[in-house]
């Protein structure tokens, strides 16, 4: 059996084999670059966002710092004793 | 749409029903035919035309349930772009484009010194097996290179391999099945 004869009795592959062989992903392939490019600008864009979520949260839930502002005369008379 | 849908369309003469099918399968019936036609445009075109009008003229005896419609129309755009690279080499300026794979040169060349052959039944049931018994990657170069017409470089790509490799597991795929298709 030669190349010519395999090729032309291919004409009678069988269905079966044909369903999934993959030469449709040939055609998947030629976007697949661009697709990775968008999904990594997607991914950074979502996690920007969660980052400005959280950030902004903090900032609320922030604890003030408590000073205690003793009058200068309190200070002054702690000092001195 | 679902291809049943667009079976019924077409069978009942529904312009409809050729305007779904090219926009689902076009794409993919071109590929198939550029891979054996190489950039001939004109001759591309005419090959999926020849196949949308062969559909057509076989739709009765087309069912969904015996193969998809994918399926059937990629037997067809194959073997409507075969008997045309054999026509275009039998042409007297031998118009084959340059941009062909190695395979679909080699078939172009040497075609018309083979005797034209009817194969026995069995000979096709007894290579579909042997072709099924074997690894998924060679069964799958097999097709893509002598279904498909692909150059290796082309299957090396879409199974991200490297050329070398393909060449060689083509070439034991190519000597098991004709070892095993002649062994009693």
């Amino acid at each position: 059996m030669n190349e010519i004869n395999l090729i032309d009795m291919l004409s009678y592959l069988d269905i079966d084999l044909l369903e999934n062989d993959n030469i449709e992903s040939d055609l998947s392939k030629a976007g697949t670059v661009f697709k990775i490019i968008i999904y990594i600008f997607a991914s950074m864009a979502i996690i920007a966002s969660l980052l400005g979520i959280l950030l902004k949260k903090k900032k609320k839930i922030k604890p003030r710092k408590l000073t205690h502002k003793f009058p200068k005369k309190v200070l002054k008379l702690v000092a001195s004793l | 749409m679902k291809d049943q849908k667009i079976v019924n369309l077409i069978k009942e003469g529904n312009e409809l029903g050729f305007i779904k099918l090219a926009d689902k399968y076009e794409k993919l019936l071109f590929y198939i035919a550029k891979g054996i036609l190489g950039s001939r445009t004109e001759d591309i075109e005419e090959c999926v035309n020849d196949t949308y009008i062969k559909f057509w003229n076989n739709i009765d005896k087309y069912d969904i349930n015996k193969a998809s419609l994918k399926t059937y129309l990629k037997i067809i755009v194959r073997n409507t772009a075969i008997n045309r690279l054999r026509d275009l080499s039998r042409h007297e300026n031998n118009q084959i484009s340059d941009d062909i794979s190695e395979v679909a040169k080699y078939y172009a060349d040497n075609r018309q010194d083979v005797e034209d052959k009817i194969f026995a039944g069995e000979s096709i049931k007894k290579l579909n097996e042997l072709i099924k018994g074997l690894k998924p990657k060679d069964k799958e170069i097999v097709i893509r290179k002598y279904f498909y017409l692909q150059s290796s470089k082309q299957i090396a790509k879409a199974m991200k391999m490297s050329v070398t490799a393909v060449d060689s597991r083509a070439s034991r795929a190519k000597k098991k099945l004709k070892n095993d298709f002649y062994k009693e």
